[in-house]
């Protein structure tokens, strides 16, 4: 009996002592970032993940986070320049990650700031964003074809173009009802550092798509 | 037990590594709360968010010395060193970062067409969108205030300068054949699609000293990055086709075109007033190559080479036999390459080469002008950044031109040529006094090895701001060029010709509504005059003349939802005494007015965009032998209303269709006279007219992206 609880406990412990501080916190930030819901939250999110990436120069994934929450700030953010400079901002950090590590999921952010700078001015940026767009999204799903992310934002692009051109929603909703799939599908453990975000938004997108 | 024994252990381990706290408050200078500033300790994670009054606390295990960072987005990030031994409570400020972007900028005569900056008067894909340029370069900038259109000709002409005071650019590099060549009133355009470039930057006067043999304005060009996507591109032309492939590789993308123009079947359909014997038949082709390097420099490449022949005969009174008969042949070829190479952290290193080769045959009722030119042209830029607030360019360049003429009539031969050199250097300072503040001095100094002349010419500008969306700037400066060749090839004993400008220009920008107003002030000086051109002795540096004028500029885009529209207006009041001019008079290609009026509006439920362009030019002074005076008669007004659509039927076909003129106005640019009294003792007349009275075009431009894995076929 003894041998068993020392053995429980010990597991325990290993548990423990085998997440880093580094993980930890990844995951904290994760949990700040998945909770926040005002600029100054995802300012918050972003201050938190700026730390760790200062701290882990080498590692791609802080960089990650750290853009992401920027991005989102962008989002809640409604004054143009302000928005402009948050967007310029989360840019750079992702090109920052992409220089550590040209991950799926970095190419995936590539594009989604990109398609942010998009919705600014389409007028502008239109032409040129357009095709690097779906590039970076095409080279996303090269790297992972499973990549529920890609799969989203590549189906919200779609969405988009064929709405503007009136053609039918098919293939844009083909890859959003993918996405939906892959995120149902899919149970990450307990501890799981890289991103999971996206769930909801699939959810929304594929609301409108069975409009 | 023992279990409990290890965990306890850890704990008080643990807890013997005191825990302290860092508090306070982080403010601008102000004592404003910056909310949202970032406050941590150096290559730790323990840091916190400054709260809405500026307020932040954070608790951590380091202990001994540590740096603390507080960073805030548009602040100077601000380290300080700390000694932890206890509980810290600390008052902190940031100042504001100097971001250039946000800074003034010299906007004195300076028109930017790029998609980067924050303020700027027109987007790279306007020149290609504006209704009346058919996707003409010049036709575009010709829509900008400071320009006077000057229909039969084509090129830009600028607050009373000729067309040959503009100088252009390709990425810095002199490009000598910008424009087609074409015989007398037959206007010309640009021999580069406006598809080539990022960006355009086009100075009405004033610009810096990095530009030199240009008296009245400098163009210079911008040419795309690498590409983002591999794609094949068909047009299908009322007028000819176009294919252009781009093909992209990890950091590099070259680009291939080539385009056949026909105008053939176009000049059968609609009416002609010449009569073409050959009607307008073109070749061009394309190459360029871009490359981004490791150490974050770029080198590109472009070569252009192109082709013409055309042949028409119209009636004129001009010449005894009553017609002018024209057959021209063009060949021209350009190249320039360039790379551009960080130096240390800050410091930049460009060099370039460019050089052109053109040869126009013309044949002019029986005389036959062969005229081959050579251009070469070398740089090297160095710019040096002292801190955020000053920086030095400077730079070394030598131009060369080679021209030949050899005049054929009656199997009887004339032949002239010269070769010259013009090496020049010239360094700038840009400094920023502060955000509000802004100077730029420069000094250019050149040598012309044909006239054996040494100049230094002056250059300053001064900006400021006056509130956060308006600004005020000067600018002023010395701008030489050596003479044209048409007078060079006779006589070299000449000085160059100059001219002084000084330019104030109020800018306001807020959002996407800009309004510019500018006043200046031209006096030009050793103009050439001559009594009989062919007379080498009677040429001579002993011209003048002056343009001073209000130009006002107002765009907005988007305040009125899919809509966007710009109105240019320019006064000018402009005269010389020059060439072979009787007394001071307006020169023919001056308009006191210019109009454009430019709206472009997309409709989404159809797709498509259309544009009108309404320009007018007042009347241009012409001399009328049959009365008394010089250059004492005006043409009428000039109008024009040309229209444009763009149908987007799906995402990678564009159909569109243009046409000049719709209103069908009479376009007189000028009238010439016949060398000889008629019997009624008048010098007979006739105008001078555009080839047909309106431009019609259709085409489908077809893209095909790497996405449709199309490329892989090829």
């Amino acid at each position: 009996m003894k041998a068993y609880i020392t053995l429980i406990l010990l597991s325990i412990s290993t548990v423990g002592f085998s997440q880093s501080a580094y993980e930890k916190a990844i995951l904290r930030g994760k949990a700040i970032l998945a909770d926040a819901n005002t600029t100054e939250k995802f300012l918050e999110a972003s201050n938190y993940f700026e730390r760790i990436a200062n701290k882990e120069q080498a590692e791609w994934l802080p960089k990650y986070y750290h853009s992401l929450s920027v991005l989102r700030a962008a989002m809640h953010t409604q004054e143009a320049s302000e928005k402009a400079a948050l967007i310029d901002k989360a840019q750079t950090l992702a090109e920052a990650a992409h220089q550590v590590e040209v991950h799926a999921e970095v190419l995936v952010l590539e594009g989604f700031t990109q398609m942010m700078r998009l919705t600014l001015d389409p007028a502008t940026y239109g032409q040129t964003l357009t095709p690097v767009i779906f590039g970076l999204y095409g080279e996303a799903l090269a790297k992972e074809p499973e990549n529920p992310r890609a799969l989203l934002m590549l189906g919200q692009m779609q969405y988009g173009t064929a709405q503007f051109f009136g053609t039918g929603y098919e293939e844009a909703c083909g890859s959003i009802q993918k996405a939906y799939d892959i995120f149902e599908q899919t149970e990450h453990e307990e501890g799981y550092l890289l991103p999971t975000w996206g769930q909801g938004q699939a959810k929304a997108a594929l609301a409108r798509c069975s409009q | 037990m023992k279990p409990f024994l290890i965990l306890s252990l850890c704990l008080m381990l643990t807890a013997a590594k005191a825990q302290l706290t860092l508090s306070g408050t982080i403010t601008d200078k102000n004592n404003e709360p910056l909310i949202g500033a970032n406050i941590y300790l150096q290559d730790t994670y323990d840091g916190a968010t400054a709260a809405l009054d500026g307020t932040f606390r954070f608790e951590t295990y380091e202990q001994g010395k540590q740096v603390l960072v507080a960073s805030f987005m548009g602040y100077e990030t601000l380290e300080l060193e700390l000694h932890l031994t206890e509980d810290q409570i600390l008052n902190l400020e940031l100042t504001e970062a100097f971001n250039a972007m946000e800074a003034v900028t010299i906007s004195a005569g300076a028109f930017e067409a790029s998609d980067k900056k924050k303020v700027t008067v027109l987007k790279s894909l306007d020149i290609a969108t504006t209704a009346g340029a058919t996707a003409d370069i010049t036709g575009a900038l010709n829509t900008l205030p400071g320009t006077q259109t000057v229909g039969e000709s084509g090129r830009l002409f600028v607050r009373g300068g000729t067309a040959n005071e503009t100088r252009v650019f390709v990425d810095g590099m002199e490009a000598a054949g910008y424009y087609d060549a074409r015989a007398s009133n037959m206007p010309t355009r640009s021999r580069f699609s406006p598809f080539l470039f990022k960006g355009t930057f086009f100075s009405t006067g004033g610009y810096s000293a990095e530009y030199g043999q240009a008296m009245s304005s400098a163009l210079i060009l911008n040419t795309l990055d690498v590409a983002p996507q591999s794609k094949l591109e068909l047009s299908f032309m009322s007028l000819g086709v176009d294919a252009g492939l781009t093909k992209v590789a990890e950091d590099k993308s070259m680009y291939l075109k080539a385009c056949y123009i026909n105008l053939a079947p176009y000049n059968e359909l609609i009416s002609q007033r010449v009569s073409w014997d050959h009607s307008p038949e073109s070749w061009d082709t394309n190459f360029a190559y871009k490359q981004k390097l490791s150490n974050g420099g770029h080198v590109k490449a472009l070569m252009t080479g192109s082709g013409g022949h055309s042949a028409f005969t119209r009636p004129t009174v001009t010449t005894p036999s009553g017609e002018e008969e024209i057959d021209l042949r063009n060949t021209n070829l350009f190249a320039t390459t360039h790379a551009s190479l960080p130096v240390g952290e800050e410091d930049a290193l460009f060099v370039g080469i460019s050089g052109s080769y053109n040869v126009n045959d013309l044949h002019y009722n029986g005389v036959n002008i062969n005229t081959p030119t050579v251009h070469g042209h070398a740089k090297a830029r160095y710019t040096a950044q002292f801190g955020a607030k000053t920086s030095l360019n400077s730079g070394v360049e030598l131009s060369y031109q080679q021209f030949h003429e050899t005049v054929e009539v009656d199997s009887f031969d004339m032949a002239k040529d010269f070769a010259a050199y013009v090496p020049a250097a010239y360094s700038e300072l840009d400094h920023y006094v502060s955000e509000r503040l802004m100077v730029r001095a420069g000094l250019r100094y050149s040598h012309h090895s044909l006239l054996q002349t040494q100049s230094l010419s002056p250059r300053l500008s001064v900006a400021y701001k006056l509130t956060e969306l308006a600004q005020v700037s000067l600018a002023s400066g010395v701008f030489r060029q050596a003479p044209e060749w048409t007078y060079l090839k006779h006589s070299q004993k000449l000085e160059e010709e100059q001219a002084t400008h000084y330019i104030l220009n109020f800018q306001r920008a807020e959002g996407q509504q800009i309004f510019r107003s500018e006043v200046y002030l031209k006096s030009y000086d050793q103009l050439i005059t001559f009594e009989d051109v062919s007379n080498p002795h009677s040429i001579k540096n002993s011209g003048k003349g002056y343009a001073y004028g209000l130009d006002l500029f107002w765009r907005d885009r988007g305040g009125i939802e899919n809509l966007d529209y710009w109105v240019s207006y320019s006064w000018m009041k402009s005269e010389r005494k020059y060439l072979d001019f009787e007394d001071w008079a307006s020169p023919g290609f001056a308009s006191a007015h210019n109009l454009s009026a430019v709206i472009k509006r997309f409709f989404p439920a159809i797709r498509s965009q259309m544009g009108i362009t309404y320009s007018f030019t007042s009347g241009r002074p012409y001399e009328n032998p049959n009365l008394d005076g010089f250059m004492e008669s005006k043409t009428p007004a000039y109008h024009d209303l040309s229209f444009n659509i763009a149908y987007l039927p799906t995402p990678n076909v564009i159909l569109y269709a243009s046409a000049t003129n719709l209103l069908g106005a009479d376009q007189v640019f000028s009238y010439q006279y016949g060398p000889q009294r008629d019997e009624l003792g008048r010098y007979p007349e006739e105008a001078v007219r555009l080839p047909a009275k309106r431009f019609i075009f259709i085409g489908c431009f077809i893209t095909l992206g790497a996405a449709e894995n199309q490329l892989e076929k090829i």
